[in-house]
């Protein structure tokens, strides 16, 4: 499982944010040595946020490969962000 | 107190509405028609409002035109937040209502559908939503905010604990901001098993906005009725009762009473309605602004009258409409050149406007508002409603009432003289129309009266503020026009047509019969006394011929007595001569033989 792409969309230091950046991190770490994270600050970049459609933060865009997958939360539950974002039909 | 908003809003149409001397809230004109009026200048400024409603029952509607009225008669920007439809279909949608909105620059649409994919894990907020549109509202200043409808964001949430967090950070949001708000939520109130506050977690929202609005849709008699009732408004005062509204070709309106015809609106100039008698009935013409109906059983001319009226209107330079629920424009103006009725030529010069309207093709409520968009349209100062029957025939008659209550007024508070047509039927006038007869100034009846045939009586009900004649007159509808025909009143009864025709021309009969009689007895007598004359001449003539008879008479007595006493004194002579015995006078004549005469009688 290589080359999985994120945008996550965060508030800046709220504590939700706070949480699904580092449980993101994690989660790539563990699961796919070849990732990339992009980290979009709504409070920075509102126009960009807005272009996407973000209403709610933190929201985690699995951009590639595959379908696009839209995952809102904190993502708490590391099992079930994996679930979602595998793209081969194991979830 | 008021803010400087409020002021910017007072220049704009609404300036009268609110003339509360306690200060109430700031508010922001919506723009709606008849909203503004029932809660007297608006939404409150710098709040938050929810409008709850049912499925259809026009809450994005509302929300759209307030915004977009905003930036178009307020010069506030805004922002429209849709969870529900994509910009794309609500400006399609807002295109239907003849609103342009990509060219609104100042109106931004924030697409926060969530795609039908999304799935959420863990917690999260809107506080990301939030940054970035108050970002937004810094960049293009705006002053109001929808969110429609707030429902599907809180659905996004797992419990009702995390729907209050939320509810309470996008309201102090709200207030931070200073924005003026529209939050949506289906609910539907009417129904009592639904229990979506408690579902949606929107059992907090109602307590924690400035103003709650409820928007109801349901049927009546098969018509469709929309009704709108404010809940909630604080710091401010409002009509509490349910106002009718539609949504129209024009959008959202909502029905108000409207204003009192002001003092110097007032008329009493006299309009002729081109019926000279009728003028005269009606002590010198309808009133400007007043409102006159014509009741009548079908086929007594209703609709030509009210098309002499138009006419009358229009030869004056009056801008008339007429609302035609019988005929389309084209047949009633056919129709009414057969009395001598030019409308073409009005139509043609753009002052008269023949409306179509379908009976009962919406509600009253829809009637009524398409009616006003038709004044808006032609701003016209005469308006015909033929037959007004039919306009208030849709929904119950409650509803229809207040319908045609709250028309009436409006119609005279924009100084438009009104004429309607009703039908009765024979038997006498519906409760509906004799309730709404209370309204109108004057009420003109037309009747038939059968004498052999029908003719067309008219008659002055009640005309108020003026001396009307309290008496039938016929009405005849003739090649040249309309007139009204003296009404004879011979020995008490009112007679019409053939029968008043007869009767007069029985009278003049007699006339000239006993002018005849009087002739022939005059002869009679000049020739009896001439026959008189005649007789007395003759009879003179006798009576000269007798006298004259008489006198010859007298001559040949005097004659003869002259002759006796002649022969008597030559017979004493005789005597003395034979003997002297007698000397004692003895009848002269047959002195001598009355001795034997004597003899012979005894």
């Amino acid at each position: 499982m290589t080359g999985v792409s994120f945008i996550l969309y965060i508030s800046s230091q709220t504590p939700n944010s706070i949480q699904a950046e580092a449980n993101l991190r994690s989660m790539c770490l563990t699961n796919f040595p070849d990732h990339h994270i992009e980290i979009m600050d709504v409070v920075e970049h509102p126009e960009r946020a807005l272009a996407d459609g973000i209403i709610v933060t933190p929201t985690l865009v699995k951009v590639a490969p595959g379908p696009k997958q839209v995952i809102m939360g904190n993502l708490s539950n590391i099992p079930r962000v994996l679930r979602a974002v595998r793209w081969d039909g194991t979830r | 107190m008021r803010s400087g908003g409020m002021a910017r809003d007072n220049q704009t149409t609404m300036n009268s509405t609110n003339n509360n001397p306690i200060a109430e809230c700031a508010k922001a004109l919506t723009g709606i028609a008849g909203f503004d009026l029932i809660t007297r200048g608006g939404l409150p400024r710098g709040k938050a409002t929810l409008v709850t409603g049912g499925p259809g029952s026009g809450k994005t509607v509302f929300g759209l035109q307030t915004l977009a009225n905003g930036v178009i008669l307020n010069d506030e920007p805004g922002i429209f937040v849709a969870f529900e439809e994509n910009s794309r279909q609500i400006v399609d949608n807002a295109a239907s209502f003849g609103w342009n909105l990509p060219d609104l620059k100042e109106l931004f649409f924030l697409d926060a559908m969530p795609a039908s994919d999304t799935i959420s894990i863990g917690e999260f907020d809107f506080s990301g939503m939030l940054t970035l549109l108050s970002a937004k509202v810094h960049a293009m200043d705006a002053r109001r905010i929808v969110f429609d409808s707030l429902d599907v964001l809180l659905h996004l949430l797992p419990g009702p604990v995390e729907r209050r967090r939320e509810m309470n950070r996008l309201h102090s949001w709200l207030v931070t901001n200073g924005l003026t708000a529209v939050i949506t939520a289906k609910l539907d109130w009417q129904r009592a098993d639904a229990m979506p506050l408690e579902e949606g977690g929107l059992q907090y929202m109602p307590f924690i906005v400035d103003c709650v609005i409820v928007l109801v849709h349901d049927f009546e008699n098969t018509y469709s009725q929309r009704r709108l009732r404010i809940m909630k408004y604080r710091g401010s005062g409002f009509a509490e009762n349910e106002a009718p509204f539609i949504i129209g070709p024009s959008a959202f309106e909502v029905a108000s009473a409207g204003d009192p015809v002001p003092a110097e609106h007032v008329s009493t100039e006299r309009l002729s309605c081109g019926v000279e008698a009728l003028d005269e009935m009606l002590g010198g013409g309808f009133i400007r602004a007043s409102t006159t109906i014509i009741t009548g059983v079908p086929g007594t001319a209703k609709s030509t009258l009210a098309g002499v009226f138009s006419v009358t209107a229009c030869k004056r330079g009056e801008r008339a409409l007429y609302l035609a629920f019988d005929e389309s424009g084209g047949e009633l103006a056919r129709n009414l050149c057969s009395v001598g009725l030019d409308l073409q030529s009005h139509v043609n010069s753009g002052l008269l406007h023949i409306h179509s309207g379908v009976a009962g093709a919406g509600s009253a409520e829809e009637q009524l508002l398409a009616l006003k968009a038709l004044v808006h349209r032609h701003r016209p100062t005469w308006m015909i409603i033929d037959p007004f029957s039919s306009f208030i025939r849709s929904g119950s008659e409650v509803t229809t009432q207040a319908v045609a209550h709250r028309m009436i007024r409006w119609v005279k508070s924009k100084g438009i003289t009104l004429i309607c047509t009703s039908l009765t039927t024979e038997g006498g006038v519906s409760g509906t129309l004799l309730r709404i007869s209370t309204v109108a100034d004057t009420w003109i009846h037309l009747n038939f009266f059968n004498g052999g045939e029908r003719n067309r009586g008219l008659t002055i009900y009640k005309s108020r503020g003026t001396k009307h004649s309290n008496q039938v007159r016929e009405l005849i509808l003739s090649d040249a026009g309309v007139s009204l025909a003296t009404q004879y009143t011979g020995s008490g009864e009112m007679l019409m047509g053939t029968m008043r025709w007869e009767k007069e021309r029985e009278k003049s009969e007699e006339l000239l019969r006993l002018e005849a009689e009087f002739e022939s007895k005059r002869v009679a007598v000049t020739r009896e006394l001439a026959h008189l004359d005649a007789q007395i001449e003759t009879l003179q003539h006798t009576v000269e011929a007798k006298r004259l008879i008489l006198r010859s008479m007298s001559d040949v007595e005097a004659g003869r007595r002259e002759e006796e006493t002649l022969r008597e004194s030559g017979m004493i002579r005789v005597r003395e001569a034979k003997q002297s015995g007698f000397v004692d006078g003895i009848p002269a004549k047959g002195g001598l033989e009355e001795p034997a005469v004597e003899g012979h009688h005894r």
